[in-house]
């Protein structure tokens, strides 16, 4: 008899554990995480992107590993790459930069992480990322600001950043990202040398969010930093904000609020650098 | 005692032998049903057209699966002499396989399937007359008893004697056998001619610039009442034509979309056919984009020397001079949106436009109206709003097709096996073709009628492939998608939403 009942409650565990392994990533999807972009997607033939990530790869002093959040320079670099662009990929301080480990946490990972994973070019570019100082910003068609907790402490506070997405920004380039990325906006000037996101619209990650998942131990947050700075910062809400997702295009500067937004960001950059309907 | 421990032994070790031999035919029969073109290929036995997977499927699908049932049967129940079934099959099976050697004059590289085909009738035999010895003369079936009637050995010597005496006169059958299939060849010429009255598209070539075994290079025609075009010469395309019975002497027009290999290698082999075969009184016209006089007089000068030959051979009922080669014509398209149309007759209209196959500039694609009823060519190109608007409601659109996923793989492989080549061209390709799945959205929001993919990369060596290859399109595009193969026409009857599609090679 007790070996029977002890019988049923493994059986019972072992179907448990695969429905949890085999449906949270799905639930997960469901409530809004990584939502498959349905929209119009768009090429950019013979375009040239660039990805900047952070260099910086602790929470606090001696903290936990944190990084670029792995999906928000993933799905961008497929998508460019399905819009027929050439992509690379650049940081603060160059070479291999760092993933937040806990963005390829097996219910949270999206599939273009997996991609990423058995991708050896792509490993490639992100072992050796080019340094932003060696980089002419207006010799692409797109910049692209990938988030993550670490992009909290060196984009926003990145001269040589500002100044190069002030040069590529006069050139008439499309400039985007994610998440904690738009920080990288704040230094940049526009053409008449205002702060270039000063009365724009613009969304990225909420206060909500940061406090939800608890880490406001980073020196910046999106939101509060870019209202500071004069943006008329948008976004949307959810029972929890990372599930949340919202766009928005102001002229050349294209902004999504967190990871969900990715693919989204990067068709309406190919779209507005003139790209064509895929 | 020790001898019926003994036979019990032997008895087991058939049995389980048999068993075996069941469940490998099982095993042949399940692939040839699930994966037909892949278990033929080691039986060298690939269909010389695509639709002959219908019989890999059907027949030897049954061979097998048939086999394995009775064997199976025979083997699991008490009913033993069932494994007859199988042993029949497989005598014939070796008949077959040794007169193919006899006749046939081919290296003998069946011989391993022979023998294991030997070994297995010789367990079946042996399994039987162990059976039929040990059962005593009443429980012995009476299928078993049949086989020794002298009814069965009578009709059994007739056939032997009716085979061995058709392989005697092998020669005589085969002469008498010629007059029938040449006169039906000629004969069936008018095939074509009776097509009715309608917008027609054959499929004459669907690959690319990758060896693809199943698909010549792109090259398709299209009959418009009396009217015929072929647009694109891939190369062996011709061949494909000629298979298909295409007059080639009343062609209008080949129509270029572009200058690469797979678009062009055959033009040569094609103006030739169409004058020495044909008989031409007039060069053929060749129509395409701005560079399409180098292109032809090229092709004009290579072939300079055949000409001449064939002129002087044949003289002039068959090889007139004047009928000779090509003469080209030069499309320009001004306008991105509408096209030019350069062919007009009351009924048909003939509309070029411009596509974006960077860095190949330029490159165009083609639109046909004929009666009420229209398809447009891509070409080759990136996806591309021109196509989109020309393709705006037709009946067809044939568009090209890359599979970027299933060509990654391909270039993953190249990277590690070293072929850097491999790796490069796959990875570069994807930057000036489209997308599976960006051909069917484009279908979407054209609002077409039908898609048929061609120019298929990578190729897709087995039937299995196409649904990998097709991929979430059907997501996108409800209406039907035709995945190309050489020898498709798609039928069009004027003023109807019908499209027929028939086998024309």
């Amino acid at each position: 008899m007790k070996t029977k009942r002890i019988l049923i409650i493994v059986i019972a565990l072992f179907v448990i554990g695969v429905l949890i392994r085999l449906g949270l990533p799905a639930v997960m999807t469901g409530m809004g995480l990584h939502k498959e972009y349905e929209g119009q997607r768009y090429l950019l033939s013979q375009g040239k992107a660039l990805i900047i990530t952070t260099s910086h790869d602790r929470l606090g002093d001696g903290g936990d590993k944190t990084g670029v959040f792995g999906s928000e320079m993933t799905i961008p670099y497929y998508e460019f790459r399905e819009g027929r662009m050439h992509v690379d990929v650049a940081s603060i301080k160059g070479g291999e930069l760092p993933i937040d480990p806990k963005s390829f946490i097996w219910f949270i990972k999206s599939e273009h992480d997996d991609r990423f994973l058995a991708d050896p070019v792509f490993q490639g570019k992100v072992k050796n990322s080019l340094k932003i100082d060696d980089i002419d910003f207006t010799k692409y068609d797109i910049i692209f600001l990938a988030g993550g907790w670490g992009a909290a402490y060196d984009l926003g506070y990145s001269k040589v950043l500002g100044q190069k997405i002030t040069e590529a920004y006069a050139a008439g380039k499309v400039i985007g990202g994610v998440c904690h990325g738009l920080l990288g906006l704040l230094l940049a000037q526009d053409e008449n040398g205002h702060p270039l996101v000063k009365g724009r619209k613009i969304t990225a990650v909420t206060d909500k969010q940061i406090n939800e998942l608890g880490i406001s131990i980073t020196p910046q947050h999106p939101e509060r930093d870019l209202k500071a700075a004069g943006v008329e910062f948008e976004s949307a809400t959810a029972f929890r904000d990372m599930f949340a997702n919202h766009v928005v295009i102001d002229g050349r500067i294209v902004s999504g609020q967190n990871q969900n937004a990715g693919a989204e960001v990067v068709n309406l950059m190919m779209k507005v650098a003139g790209g064509t309907r895929r | 005692m020790k001898n019926k421990a003994g036979a019990n032994r032997l008895e087991s070790i058939l049995w389980v032998l048999s068993g075996g031999i069941g469940v490998i035919f099982l095993f042949l029969g399940l692939g040839f049903l699930i994966l037909p073109e892949v278990f033929a290929i080691a039986f060298f036995a690939e269909p010389a057209r695509a639709v002959g997977i219908n019989s890999l499927r059907g027949d030897f699908g049954a061979l097998f699966l048939g086999m394995s049932f009775f064997c199976l049967l025979g083997t699991l129940t008490s009913y033993r002499w069932l494994l007859l079934v199988p042993i029949v099959f497989l005598g014939f099976v070796i008949t077959g396989r040794l007169i193919s050697f006899a006749v046939d004059g081919l290296p003998m590289v069946m011989a391993g399937t022979l023998i294991s085909e030997l070994m297995f009738l010789t367990v079946l035999i042996l399994y039987l007359i162990f059976y039929s010895l040990k059962s005593d003369s009443q429980s012995s079936s009476p299928v078993l008893k049949v086989l020794y009637s002298r009814q069965f050995l009578v009709i059994a010597g007739i056939v032997i004697v009716l085979v061995a005496g058709a392989f005697m006169s092998h020669r005589q059958i085969a002469t008498r056998l010629w007059e029938k299939v040449a006169s039906g060849r000629i004969s069936r010429q008018n095939v074509f001619g009776e097509l009715p009255d309608g917008l027609h598209v054959g499929l004459a070539g669907t690959g690319s610039p990758m060896p693809d075994a199943k698909r010549k290079g792109v090259c398709t025609f299209v009959k418009a009442g009396k009217h015929l075009f072929i647009v694109d010469s891939g190369p062996g395309s011709t061949l494909n034509l000629e298979l298909m019975q295409i007059p080639l002497g009343d062609i209008d027009a080949v129509l270029l979309t572009h200058f690469h290999s797979d678009h062009i290698a055959a033009i040569g082999e094609l103006m030739l056919k169409a004058w020495a075969n044909g008989v031409r009184k007039n060069p053929l016209k060749i129509i395409g984009p701005e560079g399409v006089d180098t292109v032809v007089n090229g092709f004009n000068q290579a072939f300079s020397f055949d000409t001449k030959y064939r002129h002087a051979h044949h003289g002039d009922a068959v090889a007139p001079l004047e009928g000779a080669g090509g003469t080209p014509e030069t499309i320009k398209v001004f306008n991105e949106d509408k096209g030019t149309v350069f062919f007009q007759t009351n009924d048909l209209k003939v509309t070029a436009f411009l596509v974006d196959h960077r860095p190949v500039e330029p490159a165009i694609g083609f639109r046909f109206d004929y009666k009420g009823r229209s398809v447009v060519i891509s070409g080759d190109t990136l996806p591309c709003d021109s196509l989109r608007h020309q393709a705006e409601g037709v009946d067809l659109l044939l568009h090209e097709a890359l599979q970027p996923e299933m060509l990654r793989v391909m270039n993953q492989a190249g990277a590690a096996s070293g072929r850097e080549v491999v790796a490069n061209v796959s990875m570069d390709i994807l930057t000036y073709h489209t997308f599976t799945e960006e051909a069917a959205r484009i279908a979407r929001d054209a609002n077409v009628r039908h898609l048929v993919l061609f120019h298929i990369i990578p190729p897709t060596p087995a039937a299995v492939f196409q649904s990998a290859f097709v991929g979430n399109s059907k997501k996108y595009y409800k209406g039907p998608i035709t995945f190309g193969v050489d020898g498709l026409l798609f039928s069009m009857p004027p003023n109807s939403t019908k499209i027929l599609k028939k086998w024309f090679l």
